[in-house]
């Protein structure tokens, strides 16, 4: 331990912690432009300058560790003008082009300049070292500008550290000196370098120009990728996402995110989720409002309830949905069908898997299905399933969710057998999910419509958080399933989120008593012995 | 990487194991034998690095930034002789400018170009360390002292018609 005065005041801290880490812990602010918290320090853009007793020069913190009795200043006048003369000198190349570049809003030069600059300029425009190397395509959906570019360094290190690859270098010397790619970026987390640039020398091309930072609103969730469950910010307006972009959580995906999961929110917008329900009628469909479709689904269904020994109506769950969606099924057939015909098997859809992030399993909770499924002794598999279709002892199979690629591979004439149902409903979010043998296709509410848990590869319990509702067509299965009972004439009681989540976390084990507060924005670890099972094979 | 781009001679081959000997790590040995390119080929161009950075068994952008970051190594074939015009205190006090005029007019080429044959190029350089005979005109290895616009024009002439050597 060691015991720190920060502006006066005293902080304890763990032993060779570095300060620029404690002051962003305590909330003592320290502007920066090369030190990020998962990259190597570099030390090299002097923004972090700050005065430490008894040290006549002033220090950088992002290579300082603190030591007992440490005494810091971060906001002394020589502190102040030190950090005033350090963005003098970076701005002496830097345009100040702001209203025609994308970055503006999440600048850091900009609003280091708004707070410790704000001098005229002793360097005219004419002087400055033009680096006429303007939007240039790295590929791999990264753009570079030359001439606004910083020289910190981070897109260097990120490679080389990160991605393990020496793809970028600066090049040249002094003024003159320029960041370089020297071989294709040819990564799948390329966009990340996009995040991490502190000015606007690297952008999206995906997200270039399309929006104005402070006109989107942000909601903290869960990429919904594959079972990595990277944290993320969906930033969006209008009801459309325009971006996600990676949320710092080191025991998960640190800083970082694959381009696969960031490209998929282009998925989780209107023009590929299903808008409005529709039932078959003979060759044709007829789209219908959701309460209405699914009194006639109720209909159909009313007849199958408790018939024999156990009724003959399952459902399956894919991997996609929540924890909470996927107990809220298994309790609707529990209590109106008596049924456990709950497929909670389902595989994953299979995708690239690598040592970073990537898990192979393109679904957002196959962790969670799985962790439900091993709570029963006798889970009804997908093998009793198919069984069950064969000897046509199913006459309606109800399909929850939208990932059923890796159960189409896994089983080739699914489709075919699907056929032979009588009814055949899926509440699915995407339109891709919309069978063509399905009777009844039912609106449900995709990963940003929506709240709820999921449970990633290493067990972390995390929360997918809802920002806006389409329309009033889309429901949570929740909602769907309390209507649909209603209409059946039965009573079936969601209960409040918090609950559900409650009762999910008690019956898989080992977060007994753990609340969706507990969740938070960080997420919670199952402990070792429960971490999901599957992963095991 | 490909052995013919990198083709040393016998001599450079031998001094290029010496230097590989000489470090403890094959990253350390970068510099020396950028030199030992650089002498040999007289350039070094982008395949030319990335055949060194294979054989050093290093990232091409790491043999690239350090190629870079000193500007004496060409990155292109260079002219047989390269004229250096000092432009220092002393030479420029003592006629650099005129010197540098001259050779522009004569060659019909800017600082920094070369002329068609490929047999000059013009640079201009800072201090040579020759101030005590200035004003001084470098042309490949050899330091011209004293020169005016005649003895550049005979050095110049001679340079045209000599016999063939090496840049």
């Amino acid at each position: 331990m060691a015991s720190v005065v920060i502006n006066g005041e005293r902080y304890d801290v763990a032993d060779g912690e570095r300060l620029i880490d404690v002051c962003d812990r305590v909330g003592v602010y320290i502007p920066r432009f090369c030190y990020h918290p998962n990259l190597s320090v570099a030390g090299n853009c002097r923004m972090c300058l700050v005065e430490i007793e008894g040290m006549p020069k002033l220090q950088i913190s992002c290579n300082t560790n603190v030591r007992d009795g440490m005494s810091v200043l971060t906001d002394s006048q020589k502190v102040k003008e030190a950090r005033a003369d350090v963005l003098e000198f970076i701005f002496i190349n830097h345009p100040l082009d702001c209203p025609i570049c994308d970055q503006a809003g999440e600048c850091k030069l900009q609003d280091y300049y708004m707070e410790v600059g704000l001098y005229k300029s002793r360097m005219p425009q004419e002087f400055k070292v033009k680096k006429p190397r303007k939007a240039i395509r790295w590929g791999s959906g990264i753009v570079f500008d030359a001439e606004r570019c910083v020289l910190c360094t981070r897109c260097v290190r990120f490679m080389e550290e990160v991605v393990g690859k020496r793809a970028i270098g600066v090049t040249n010397r002094g003024d003159h000196e320029e960041i370089a790619l020297l071989e294709p970026l040819s990564t799948l987390y390329a966009g990340n370098l996009a995040d991490i640039c502190p000015v606007g020398a690297l952008t999206s091309e995906d997200f270039r120009f399309k929006m104005r930072v402070w006109f989107l609103s942000r909601t903290d969730t869960i990429c919904p990728g594959c079972s990595r469950g990277c944290n993320i910010t969906a930033w969006h307006k209008d009801k459309k996402i325009y971006r996600f972009t990676p949320r710092q959580n080191d025991s998960v995906n640190h800083a970082w995110m694959c381009d696969i999961g960031r490209y998929s929110y282009k998925e989780e917008n209107s023009s590929s989720l299903i808008l409005k329900g529709w039932v078959r009628e003979g060759s044709g469909t007829k789209e219908m409002a959701t309460p209405e479709l699914l009194g006639v689904l109720a209909q159909e269904l009313k007849g199958l309830k408790g018939k024999a020994k156990e009724s003959s109506v399952a459902a399956l769950v894919a991997p996609d949905r929540t924890n909470e969606e996927i107990f809220t099924v298994c309790a609707f057939m529990a209590e109106i069908f008596g049924s456990s015909r709950v497929v909670l098997d389902v595989p994953a859809p299979k995708g690239p898997k690598d040592d970073l992030l990537l898990t192979g399993e393109m679904a957002s909770n196959p962790a969670g299905l799985s962790l439900f499924a091993f709570r029963s002794a006798k889970p009804y598999t997908i093998d009793a399933f198919k069984q069950d279709l064969k000897e046509g002892k199913l006459e309606a199979v109800m399909l929850f969710g939208d990932a059923w690629e890796g159960l189409e591979a896994a089983w080739p004439g699914m489709q075919e057998a699907f056929k032979a149902l009588p009814t055949l409903a899926i509440f699915a979010s995407k339109r891709k999910a919309s069978f063509p043998q399905a009777r009844f296709v039912i609106p449900s509410a995709s990963m940003i419509q929506k709240d709820g848990t999921w449970v990633n590869v290493t067990g972390h319990v995390q929360r997918v958080r809802k920002a806006y509702r389409l329309n009033r067509d889309i429901l949570a299965d929740g909602e769907s399933l309390g209507l649909l009972a209603e209409f059946m004439g039965e009573s079936f009681q969601v209960g409040k989120l918090e609950d559900i989540t409650k009762r999910f976390l008690e019956a898989i084990g080992g977060l007994s008593g753990a609340s969706l507060a507990d969740v938070g924005l960080e997420g919670v670890s199952l402990p070792s012995e429960e971490q999901p099972k599957h992963l095991e094979a | 990487m490909s052995p013919e781009v990198l083709a040393f001679s016998e001599e450079a081959q031998a001094e290029l194991e010496s230097i590989l000997q000489a470090y403890p790590t094959k990253q350390a040995c970068l510099l020396p034998v950028l030199h030992l390119v650089h002498r040999e080929f007289g350039y070094i161009s982008d395949p030319i690095a990335e055949a060194v950075a294979g054989l050093l068994e290093i990232p091409f952008a790491v043999a690239v930034e350090v190629l870079t970051f000193y500007t004496l190594f060409a990155r292109r074939p260079q002219a047989k002789y390269v004229i250096q015009v000092c432009r220092g205190l002393s030479c420029a006090l003592l006629g650099q400018e005129e010197l540098l005029a001259y050779l522009k007019n004569r060659l019909k080429i800017k600082e920094g170009e070369m002329t068609p044959d490929g047999l000059f190029e013009l640079k201009t350089v800072e201090c040579l360390g020759g101030c005590g005979e200035s004003p001084i005109v470098r042309i490949n290895e050899t330091y011209y002292e004293l020169q005016t616009i005649d003895r550049l024009e005979s050095t110049l002439k001679e340079l045209s018609k000599g016999p063939k050597k090496g840049a």
